[in-house]
C-alpha cells in the first residue's frame, strides 16, 4: 500500500477530505486517493484472484465506485483503507464465484475506533495487526485466509482441514477478536 | 451486542461468518433478514467489516498495479465528465433532433412508396416478359415447322372442288420484307418465271421477287429490299420472262388485298 500520496504542498491531506472534495467532483483529489490506496486494492484483488489481469479489473471497479459513488464511505464512521479493503475483497471474491450468493459489496459499511490521519498512523495500524497476525496460530490464521481470501465456505473449509464445523467457526471468529482488541485504545 | 444476537438467534461466529459469505444459502438469507431488523447485529456486521479490513492490510502481499491501470481509470472517469457536461447540449438541440427524426420519418415513407411502386412495375414487366416469351416460343414453332426439311406442305380444299393455286404472303412494311408460300402451281415452261408485286396504296406495282414452283406444285420466296414504309394495299403474281419485269406485262394470276 502506498501511503505517501500527498498534495502538491507536500502536506498529507486527511482521507476524509479527499472524500469530500471528491464527492464535489474533484479529479485531483480522486488521483491522490487512488495513488495512496491503489496498491493496498490490488494486492488484495491479486491474493484473491490470482490473476494479474483480473486484479487489474478489480482495482478499476472499485475506484470507479469509489468516484461514482464516494457518499457510501462514511469516514466520520471509520478508515478509508479498511473499508476500501473490504470492498475489493467483497468484489473480487464475487467476481471468483459469481454463482454464489454473497453480501452484496455495495451495502459494506464499516465502524472503527481507529483513527489514521497520517502515514504514521497508519504504518502503526497495520504494524499492530501484523503483530498480532504473528503471534496467533497457523492454524487460526489459515482458516481466516481460506474464507477471506479463497471464498471458501465454513463446510468447505472444515471438510479441508478436516476439523468440525465448531471448530472452524471458533477459530475464525477468535482471530477477528484477536485484531480487534489489539487495535483497541 | 452479544446478548442481542444471542436472544435473537444469531451467534456471533455465524454473524462473522455471515459478513464473510462463508455461510451456505438458506443460512445466509436467515441470517441476513436478521441483520436488516436488528440494529445492534448490523453494528457488529460493522465492526466485523473493521477487523476484515485490517485484516486484509496486514495480509496480502504487498504489489504495485501497472502503472496504466491508473491512466485508465482516469481517462475514463474524464470521458465521463465530459459526457455528463454535454446534457445541456443535448438539452437544447431537442428541436434540431425532433426535425432530424421527421425528415428521416418522411424519408423513410418516401422510400417505401418508392419501393411498393417499383415492385409494382416489375410485377408488370414480368408478366410483360412472359407473355413476350411465350409468344416468341410460338413463334419459333411455327418457324421451325415451315422450314423443317421433313415439313409437308399441304393445302386442303373442298373434297370435291378442283386443286386451284393459293399463295400467302407475309409481309413487313418497316422491314421491307417478304415471305411467300404457294401450292398448287403449275410447273411453268421454259423462259418464264412467276413474279410478285406489291399493290401500293399509290403508285404502280412494285416488283417483289421471282419463284417457281417446285416438283410438288409448291413454292418458297423470301424478298427483301422493297421501299421502306411503303403502305400496301395487296400483292398480285403474275407470269413474267424468265429474267423479270420492271412491271407486269400479264394480268395478274393470282390478287389479293388487305381487308
Amino acid at each position: 500500500m502506498d501511503s505517501s500520496a500527498s498534495s502538491p504542498m507536500g502536506m498529507r491531506e486527511d482521507d476524509s477530505v479527499l472524500v469530500a472534495r471528491t464527492r464535489r467532483r474533484d479529479q485531483d483529489a480522486f488521483a491522490l486517493l487512488y495513488d495512496r490506496y491503489s496498491r493496498l486494492v490490488y494486492s488484495i484483488a491479486l491474493r484473491v484472484m490470482r490473476s494479474a489481469t483480473a486484479a487489474e479489473d478489480i482495482l478499476h471497479d472499485v475506484f470507479l465506485q469509489l468516484w461514482q459513488s464516494p457518499e457510501r464511505f462514511d469516514s466520520a464512521r471509520g478508515n478509508l483503507p479498511s473499508w476500501i479493503a473490504v470492498i475489493a475483497r467483497n468484489r473480487a471474491i464475487d467476481r471468483l464465484r459469481q454463482q454464489r450468493e454473497t453480501v452484496d459489496p455495495a451495502e459494506t459499511v464499516l465502524i472503527s475506533s481507529v483513527d489514521i490521519g497520517s502515514e504514521i498512523e497508519l504504518a502503526n495500524f497495520v504494524d499492530r495487526v501484523r503483530e498480532v497476525l504473528r503471534t496467533m496460530p497457523d492454524a487460526q490464521r489459515n482458516v481466516v485466509e481460506m474464507a477471506f481470501f479463497d471464498g471458501k465456505t465454513h463446510a468447505e473449509i472444515a471438510a479441508a482441514i478436516q476439523e468440525p464445523l465448531g471448530t472452524v467457526k471458533t477459530r475464525i471468529r477468535s482471530a477477528l477478536m484477536a485484531i480487534r482488541k489489539a487495535l483497541q485504545p | 451486542m452479544t446478548n442481542d444476537v444471542h436472544s435473537h438467534d444469531v451467534n456471533p461466529e455465524d454473524l462473522t461468518l455471515y459478513v464473510l459469505g462463508a455461510l451456505d444459502g438458506s443460512e445466509l438469507a436467515r441470517i441476513g433478514k436478521h441483520v436488516e431488523g436488528c440494529s445492534s447485529c448490523r453494528m457488529e456486521v460493522q465492526k466485523i467489516n473493521a477487523d476484515l479490513g485490517a485484516f486484509a492490510m496486514a495480509s496480502a502481499p504487498s504489489s504495485a498495479p501497472p502503472s496504466r491501470a491508473r491512466e485508465r481509470l482516469l481517462t475514463e472517469i474524464a470521458r465521463a465528465r465530459m459526457q455528463q457536461s454535454g446534457v445541456r447540449v443535448r438539452g437544447w438541440s431537442f428541436e434540431l433532433r425532433a426535425a432530424i427524426a421527421i425528415i428521416l420519418l418522411v424519408a423513410v415513407v418516401f422510400q417505401w412508396r418508392n419501393v411498393a411502386t417499383l415492385r409494382r412495375e416489375n410485377a408488370e414487366l414480368k408478366h410483360q416478359l412472359a407473355q413476350e416469351q411465350k409468344a416468341s416460343a410460338q413463334a419459333r414453332m411455327i418457324a421451325d415447322t415451315i422450314m423443317a426439311p421433313d415439313a409437308m406442305k399441304l393445302t386442303l380444299v373442298a373434297a370435291k372442288a378442283p386443286s386451284q393455286p393459293v399463295a400467302r404472303v407475309f409481309c413487313s412494311e418497316k422491314k421491307g420484307r417478304v415471305f411467300l408460300m404457294a401450292n398448287n402451281l403449275a410447273p411453268l415452261g421454259p423462259g418464264k418465271t412467276y413474279e410478285l408485286w406489291m399493290l401500293p396504296k399509290s403508285g404502280a406495282p412494285v416488283p417483289a421477287g421471282m419463284f417457281q414452283a417446285d416438283d410438288g406444285w409448291n413454292a418458297q420466296m423470301l424478298h427483301e429490299g422493297l421501299p421502306a414504309g411503303m403502305e400496301a394495299k395487296g400483292f398480285a403474281v403474275t407470269i413474267e420472262p424468265e429474267q423479270g419485269s420492271a412491271a407486269p406485262t400479264k394480268p395478274p394470276f393470282l390478287i389479293g388485298t388487305v381487308s
